[in-house]
């Protein structure tokens, strides 16, 4: 029950019959499926203590929760920072390794024996197989031949579950608006495994020494499906490790109104020394990094182009303080010329060469803004008039001077005085004082989400526009030129597993002498499935 | 408006046909009646029914944008749903019912937490969760993760019929007894006091009490009921230390000894949840929304034990009604194969969405690193199952370690270990 492959036993120890040398033996290790048992328990253990001490903390944070002697022995193994650490490193590599060696000694083995399939069922072949049927039918060669097409034919239960993933897809696209890429990775996955799986194998007649030979052979891939898995494990380290090397991470805060290209870059010691050292044996020279600033190993990184923040803004839920989406608009700046500009939100990055720009985070500069205001006139003339606190402007074309006294971004009144009850702009409030040469023409609070307790503004509509200039958007930068190749990888990866475990590779032979049939059946995995259908098989021929 | 109040409405009626199906399958492991079988059935696809619609009437009500599966309480019921879901399916293709008893208090559980939840409203989507790669995320996770405790319900079975002795289950149920009241109320261990939160009113919704300027929660001392858990701890601490005796000696005579230690358990644990809900009904500083996993941890440790000890008192019943081993050592591992696949899908999606969210597909924060750890415990069994050839009995083991991390995953990791994730624990 255990091994429900029809497999050719494995012979182990092939490598070390012919030299018991080092490179001998340690091949062995590699190839032993213990070592990948033993590496899974191993890294298993070692990423939870990676999720118990925490990772990356500021050392004031350890130093409350750990003794000296304590931290001096973690930071020495590395435990702050593990999975960046050689070892964890090299635990990784070691089981590609082991996946790799694996995969080259078992897959010619399948290769061979996916080509040593008989189409024929030759007498006692059915006693190699672990089903078998013996029965008498009347006009059975063509009755058999009836059976196994109705037993090839298409699932329907296959068939609903693909329409159902590709109406899923479909549906995930409609409502979300998705890239084409995602869509088309949303559509491709099942419709590759759909163009997989109902390859079904064809019927093979053939008639030797006066029987008929029948042969389905089914699901061949299935057999496959591990090695597309462990492929595309390879391939996803691969995206990672390039991403990792030719990579970068880093932040950059704007100002509104400002413009930025010096990036903080998030320090990766380990990754950074390898990096560096890959980089020079590709450029041919070394420092190839340094930036012209004569800045090196500093923790800035000049971007090849100027990023402008034109405006931060946040927008709440009707009536709620929850925050519905933050967005930058964003200004590509390349030798002083505009080159794009994009208003970004969460989940929506900028791209500029390859390089994404996320909106990550965002706070105030601790410099005053300006209040921006749209003033109509009593004669319908709208202009936008700008000032900051303290400040004044005059009305165009008019006497009246309006001073900006006061300005709160999140205005409330606490024991009787205005106070503000956040740095958000929630509920923002100006007083305002205009006067007209000596004479006051208003003053008083002008509150733009509550207009009716707002002051009379006379003649004139005030509109509160923006409280611009306080505020910087906070970007997370990411460069990862592997990153198409983790996602190809991924994708790969669940059309291995659907192959491998949703299928099984069957083999159903009958040998027809007059009406003398002999059934025979094999599968590689899904005993019990099988078994049922084998079993229908049977029951059809009998009707 | 209105349909929320029916998907509310649904949510509930769901959770008692779980509770009466629940009841039912306990049963139906005593004297296997028919009817009771069916009943209990029948009263699972009514709650899965009720749940379908109800988070279905819940996403038209928030909008398609806004799937019911973006917060705690939302997720917990689309567990709850999945789990009961993945169990009807097999339980119809199968015809096993007596795993029942295993799988739909496990679904119970969620919806138990889930009710306890403070926050049922439809809240408004930050803007980090937004995204359609989150949504599949989510949808996938709690299906595999139902798959995952499926399995390992088959896998006790397995174990049950394999004839692993009473005493090594004793031992475990004594363990997640004690473990309950250590990890939830250690106030009650080193004092014997039972504290909880301190609930005040606002807005219609129940906020938790804090010291000012701190995020220390008020606690409130609960009269009497410490004494009580000090009690039933002590003596799920000397069952287990019976049942392990036993097992090192064979002495027929401990056995005996740490089945009357484990009723005493029992009933002591009884005697001290009935104390406390009346306690929290006297009191109206606390209610059960106070501590929702310490109170489901207790309520799980007693469910537990009460189904260890219907078991054990049927037992040669019960071991005759179990399917073949074969049978049940095959359905775990056919629950494994299609929860792989899918599990693997989730990890996927989570990095596609951090990549957009975060600009990097992968940053090893707890919850992320915990799944990496399910996908390793479980391809660790698909391998030793596959490769090496081993089922029955070992197999089993590497399955409920897999149970053991799943729920760790889901639920251990927001409640322990503080992680990008954290939004999601509100």
């Amino acid at each position: 029950m255990s091994k429900e492959q029809t497999m050719p036993a494995e012979t182990p120890g092939k490598a070390s019959e012919k030299s018991a040398g080092f490179f001998a033996s340690l091949y062995d290790a590699l190839n032993s499926i213990r070592l990948t048992v033993f590496l899974f328990i191993i890294l298993g253990i070692v990423s939870i203590i990676g999720t118990i001490i925490e990772q990356g903390a500021t050392p004031e944070k350890y130093a409350q929760i750990y003794s000296e002697g304590t931290i001096r022995l973690f930071n020495a193994l590395g435990l702050f920072d593990m999975y960046h650490t050689p070892w964890f490193f090299g635990l990784l590599l070691l089981l590609m390794l082991n996946l790799i060696v694996c995969t080259i000694e078992r897959l010619p083995r399948v290769w061979r024996f996916a080509k040593t399939i008989k189409p024929v069922l030759d007498e006692g072949d059915e006693k190699k197989h672990p089903f078998m049927e013996s029965l008498q039918v009347m006009g059975a060669a063509e009755k058999v031949e009836q059976v196994f097409k109705k037993s090839a034919r298409f699932s329907i239960w296959i068939v609903l579950l693909d329409v159902a993933a590709v109406a899923l897809a479909v549906f995930f696209t409609m409502i979300y608006d998705l890239n084409v890429l995602e869509f088309i990775s949303f559509i491709i996955i099942p419709l590759v495994y759909v163009a997989l799986v109902n390859f079904k194998g064809k019927l093979v007649r053939t008639e030797r020494d006066g029987a008929v030979h029948l042969f389905l052979n089914q699901w061949l891939i299935s057999r496959f499906g591990v090695y597309i898995t462990h492929v595309s494990i390879l391939i996803i380290f691969a995206g990672a490790i390039v991403g990792n090397l030719f990579g970068f991470k880093g932040y950059i805060a704007i100002p509104e109104g400002r413009a930025e290209n010096q990036m903080f870059v998030r320090q990766n010691k380990m990754i950074d020394t390898v990096s560096a050292s890959v980089r020079d044996l590709f450029s041919g020279k070394k420092d190839a990094a340094a930036d012209p600033h004569g800045r090196q190993n500093s923790e800035y990184k000049a971007l090849p182009f100027t990023i402008r923040c034109d405006d931060f803004s946040i927008s709440y839920y009707p009536d709620t303080n929850r925050p519905k989406d933050y967005t930058s608009d964003l200004v590509v700046l390349r030798n002083g010329k505009e080159e794009m500009r994009k208003t970004i939100e969460v989940n929506d990055p900028l791209i500029v060469d390859n390089i994404y720009f996320y909106q990550s985070n965002y706070g105030q500069t601790g410099r005053p803004g300006l209040v921006i205001f749209e003033v109509t006139s009593p004669n319908g003339d709208t202009r936008e008039y700008r000032a900051r606190p303290n400040g004044r402007f005059r009305i165009d074309g008019t006497t009246t001077d309006v001073e900006v006294v006061s300005f709160v971004p999140d205005f409330t009144i606490i024991q009787g005085r205005v106070a503000a009850r956040s740095n958000e702009l929630i509920n923002p409030a100006v007083y305002l004082r205009a006067t007209d040469g000596s004479r006051s023409v208003f003053t008083g609070w002008l509150l733009p989400k509550y207009p009716e307790h707002s002051v009379e503004t006379g003649p004139y509509k005030f509109a509160f526009k923006d409280y611009w200039g306080w505020q910087y958007t906070g970007l997370q930068v990411a460069y990862d030129p592997g990153v198409e190749v983790v996602w190809i990888g991924c994708s790969l990866l669940v059309v291995g597993l659907m192959i491998s475990f949703f299928h099984s590779h069957q083999r159903i032979w009958a040998r027809v002498k007059g009406d003398h049939v002999v059934l025979s059946g094999s599968t590689h995995k899904n005993r019990m499935g099988f078994e049922k259908r084998f079993n229908d098989l049977v029951q059809l021929l009998k009707e | 408006m209105e349909l929320f109040k029916i998907s509310q409405s649904l949510f509930n009626v769901g959770g008692i046909a779980f509770v009466v199906a629940t009841i039912l399958y306990v049963i139906y492991l005593g004297p296997r009646n028919r009817a009771v079988g069916n009943a209990a059935t029948g009263a699972t696809v009514l709650g899965v029914l009720c749940l379908t619609v109800g988070l279905a009437l819940r996403w038209i009500e928030a909008g398609l944008h806004h799937p019911p599966f973006t917060n705690l309480y939302e997720t917990l019921l689309f567990f709850a749903w999945g789990i009961a879901l993945v169990y009807a399916v097999i339980e119809f293709k199968y015809k096993i019912k007596i795993a029942g008893a295993f799988v739909l208090p496990i679904s119970l559980a969620a919806m138990g937490i889930a009710s306890l939840s403070p926050n049922k409203e439809i809240e408004p989507l930050v803007p980090a969760l937004q995204s359609a790669w989150l949504h599949f995320h989510v949808a996938v996770s709690s299906v595999a993760y139902a798959a995952f405790v499926v399995a390992f319900a088959f896998s006790i079975l397995y174990l049950l019929k394999d004839r692993l002795p009473m005493a090594v289950f004793g031992v475990c149920v004594a363990i997640v007894g004690w473990f309950s009241m250590s990890v939830t109320k250690l106030s009650v261990i080193t004092e014997g006091i039972f504290r909880m939160r301190q609930m005040v009113e606002e807005h219609g919704k129940v906020y938790p009490v804090f010291y000012p300027g701190t995020k220390t929660a008020v606690e409130i001392e609960i009269p009497g009921v410490g004494s009580v858990f000090l009690i039933t701890f002590g003596l799920y601490v000397l069952a287990m230390i019976l049942y392990m005796l036993y097992l090192f000696t064979k002495q027929e005579n401990l056995e005996r000894f740490s089945l009357w230690a484990m009723i005493a358990s029992f009933v002591a644990q009884s005697a001290a949840l009935l104390l406390l809900l009346v306690r929290i009904k006297a009191i109206p500083q606390v209610s059960m929304q106070s501590n929702p996993y310490e109170m489901t941890m207790l309520f799980i440790s007693w469910g537990t034990t009460l189904v260890f000890l219907i078991v054990h008192f049927n037992y040669p019943k019960f071991l005759e009604a179990l399917p073949q081993k074969k049978l049940l050592d095959n359905l775990s591992y056919k629950t494994i194969m299609v929860a792989f696949p899918l599990m693997t899908l989730v990890i996927i999606t989570g990095a596609i969405w951090a990549n957009y969210a975060w600009g990097t597909y992968w940053s090893w924060d707890p919850k992320e690193t915990w799944s990496l750890i399910t996908w390793i415990v479980y391809a660790l069994y698909l391998h030793a199952r596959i490769t090496i050839g081993w089922h029955g009995r070992r197999t089993a083991y590497i399955s409920i370690i897999g149970f053991a991390v799943v729920l760790f995953t889901f639920l251990g990791v927001n409640i322990v270990l503080s992680g990008l994730h954290s939004y999601a624990s509100g």
